[in-house]
C-alpha cells in the first residue's frame, strides 16, 4: 500500500470532483470559478494526503540514517580492531618465524654436532679394532704383511722353537761329545791292554835277567873253580852279571815310566768322564718347560683370537650402530623442512590478516566491501587448502628412504 | 749295572740292568765286543727294561756299538726303555737311529 499514495489520493480528487458535477447537474448550472473551487476541494485531500505520506515518508527515512551511523562507528572499531590484531599478528608472526629460525640453528648445530660425534666415534672404534689386530698379530707372530725377520717383532712360538732347535743341538752335541769321549776311553783301555802286555813281557826280560844274573853266577863259580886258566872267564862272567843287573834296571825304570803312563791314563779317563758323562735330565726338564710354555702360549694365543674377535664383532656392532644413528640424524632434513613450513603458514596467516586488514572502509561501499571480505575469505580459503598440502610426508625416520653420505 | 746276553742263531740279546752309565763302559763295550766276534749274528737287541738311569755316555757308548755293529752288518735295535729312559732317548733323537720298540 506504501507505493500507492499518490494514486490513492488522486483517485480520491477525482471522486470528490465528480460528485460535485453530479450535484452542479442537479442545481442551476455553475460556472468555471466554481468549478475550479470544485477541483480545488477535490485536489485538497489529494495534497493533505500526499503530505502526509510525504511526512510518513520522511519518518521512515530518518530511522535508517541513525543505523548507518551507528554501523558506521561499528566498522571504524572493527577496522581499529583488525589493525590492531594484525600489528599484533605480525609481532606475533615475527616472533615466531624468528623463534623457528632459532629452533632450525639450533637443530642444525646439534645435529651436525652429533653427526661429527658418531663419526668420530666409528673412526675411533675401527682405530681400536686396527690397533687390537696389529697387536695380536705382532704378539702372536701372524702378521700377514711381517716375515720373521722383522725387528721388533715378537715371536712368543717362534723363540720357543728356536729354544727347542737350541736345546736339540746342545743335545745332539752333548751325545755326540759322549760318544767321542766314550770312543777315547775305548782307546785308553786299549792302552791300558797293550800296557798290560808290555808288563808281561818286562816280566820275561826280568825272568832273564834273572837268570842271566845266575848263570853268570856260575860261570864265576866255574871259573874260579878252574883257577888261573878260567881267570879270563871269570871277567866275562862277571860282565855278564853286571849286563844282567843294568838289564833289571832298565826294566825297573820301564815299570816305573809304566806306571806314570798308567796314572795319566787314569787321569785321562777321569777327564773324559767329567766331559762324556752328562745327566739327561737338564734335557728333558727343558723340553717339558718348552712344551709347557708352548701349550700355555697357545692358550693365550687361543684367548686372544676369540678376544679380537670379539672386538671385532663389538666394532661392527658400534659401526652399525653409528649408522644407525646418522641415518636417525637425516631427520634434520625434514625437521628443517618442517619448521620453514611452519613459517610459511605463519607468512599465510600474517598476509590474510593483511589482506582483510587493507579493504579500506572509506574507498569502498558497505556493499562493495562486504563483497570484499567474502572474496578475501575465499582467497584465504584457498591458501589455507593449499598450506595444507605438507612437503614432508614421512611420519619417521624409518619411512623414508634417504641417500646416505 | 748286570749285562746278561743270549744269542741265538742269527739273533741276540744284550739285557741291561740297573744305572746304564760311565763306570759300565768296559763292561758293556766287552759284552757287545763278544756279541759281535760271532760271525751269524745279523741283530742285536739292547734291552733296556731294567735300566734306572741313563746318561749321556750311555748314549755316546749306544752310538760306538751302533757304528761298530753296522761295520760288521749287524742291525741295533732298543727294547722296552721305561718312562724318563725312553723320554731321554726320544730328546736325543734315538728313534730316527735306532728302531726302538
Amino acid at each position: 500500500m506504501q507505493k500507492h499514495p499518490p494514486l490513492l489520493g488522486i483517485a480520491l480528487s477525482l471522486l470528490v470532483a465528480f460528485a460535485m458535477l453530479l450535484l452542479a447537474d442537479t442545481g442551476p448550472s455553475i460556472n468555471p470559478a466554481q468549478g475550479m473551487v470544485l477541483v480545488g476541494i477535490g485536489v485538497l485531500p489529494w495534497l493533505a494526503l500526499t503530505w502526509h505520506q510525504r511526512r510518513q515518508r520522511d519518518a521512515r527515512q530518518w530511522q535508517p540514517r541513525a543505523v548507518d551511523r551507528e554501523i558506521s562507528g561499528l566498522a571504524d572499531s572493527f577496522d581499529g580492531l583488525l589493525r590492531v590484531l594484525r600489528e599484533e599478528f605480525d609481532g606475533q608472526v615475527g616472533n615466531t618465524q624468528s623463534e623457528l629460525a632459532q629452533l632450525r640453528t639450533l637443530l642444525d648445530d646439534a645435529i651436525h654436532k652429533l653427526i661429527d660425534s658418531f663419526t668420530g666415534l666409528e673412526g675411533i672404534a675401527r682405530r681400536q679394532h686396527g690397533l687390537m689386530l696389529q697387536l695380536t698379530s705382532q704378539t702372536m707372530g701372524a702378521s700377514p704383511g711381517g716375515n720373521a725377520g722383522d725387528a721388533g717383532q715378537i715371536s712368543f712360538e717362534k723363540f720357543l722353537d728356536d729354544t727347542s732347535v737350541t736345546l736339540t743341538m746342545f743335545v745332539d752335541n752333548t751325545v755326540e761329545n759322549s760318544k767321542f769321549g766314550m770312543q777315547l776311553v775305548g782307546q785308553m783301555e786299549e792302552i791300558g791292554e797293550k800296557m798290560a802286555k808290555i808288563n808281561q813281557i818286562l816280566n820275561e826280560v826280568e825272568g832273564i835277567a834273572s837268570q842271566t844274573n845266575l848263570l853268570a853266577l856260575n860261570a864265576a863259580i866255574e871259573a874260579a873253580r878252574a883257577g888261573e886258566a878260567g881267570r879270563g872267564f871269570a871277567v866275562v862272567a862277571d860282565e855278564v852279571r853286571k849286563l844282567s843287573l843294568r838289564s833289571n834296571e832298565f826294566s825297573t825304570e820301564i815299570r816305573s815310566h809304566m806306571a806314570d803312563v798308567n796314572q795319566s791314563v787314569d787321569k785321562a779317563e777321569r777327564v773324559i768322564y767329567e766331559i762324556s758323562s752328562k745327566d739327561m735330565n737338564f734335557a728333558l726338564q727343558s723340553k717339558q718347560n718348552v712344551e709347557g710354555m708352548i701349550t700355555r702360549i697357545q692358550q693365550i694365543n687361543a684367548a686372544m683370537l676369540a678376544a679380537v674377535g670379539q672386538l671385532s664383532a663389538a666394532t661392527d656392532e658400534v659401526e652399525q650402530n653409528v649408522h644407525a644413528a646418522i641415518t636417525t640424524l637425516q631427520f634434520q632434513d625434514m625437521a628443517t623442512q618442517l619448521v620453514a613450513h611452519a613459517g610459511g603458514r605463519m607468512e599465510i596467516i600474517r598476509s590474510i590478516l593483511d589482506g582483510i586488514a587493507a579493504i579500506e572502509r572509506q574507498h569502498q561501499a558497505d556493499s562493495d566491501r562486504l563483497d570484499r571480505l567474502r572474496s578475501a575469505i575465499r582467497e584465504m580459503t584457498d591458501l589455507i587448502e593449499r598450506s595444507r598440502h605438507n612437503p614432508v610426508k614421512q611420519v619417521n625416520v624409518d619411512a623414508g628412504d634417504i641417500e646416505l653420505f | 749295572m748286570q749285562i746278561s746276553q743270549r744269542i741265538s742263531d742269527h739273533h741276540a740279546v744284550l739285557a741291561l740292568a740297573g744305572r746304564f752309565d760311565f763306570n759300565t763302559h768296559s763292561d758293556f763295550r766287552k759284552a757287545y765286543e763278544s756279541v759281535l766276534a760271532h760271525p751269524d749274528i745279523r741283530t742285536l737287541d739292547i734291552d733296556m727294561q731294567r735300566v734306572e738311569y741313563l746318561d749321556s755316555s750311555a748314549l755316546g757308548m749306544l752310538l760306538l756299538l751302533k757304528e761298530r755293529a753296522e761295520a760288521r752288518n749287524v742291525r741295533v735295535s732298543l727294547s722296552h726303555p721305561g718312562g724318563t729312559v725312553r723320554q731321554i732317548l726320544e730328546i736325543a733323537n734315538f728313534g730316527k737311529l735306532f728302531s726302538i720298540t
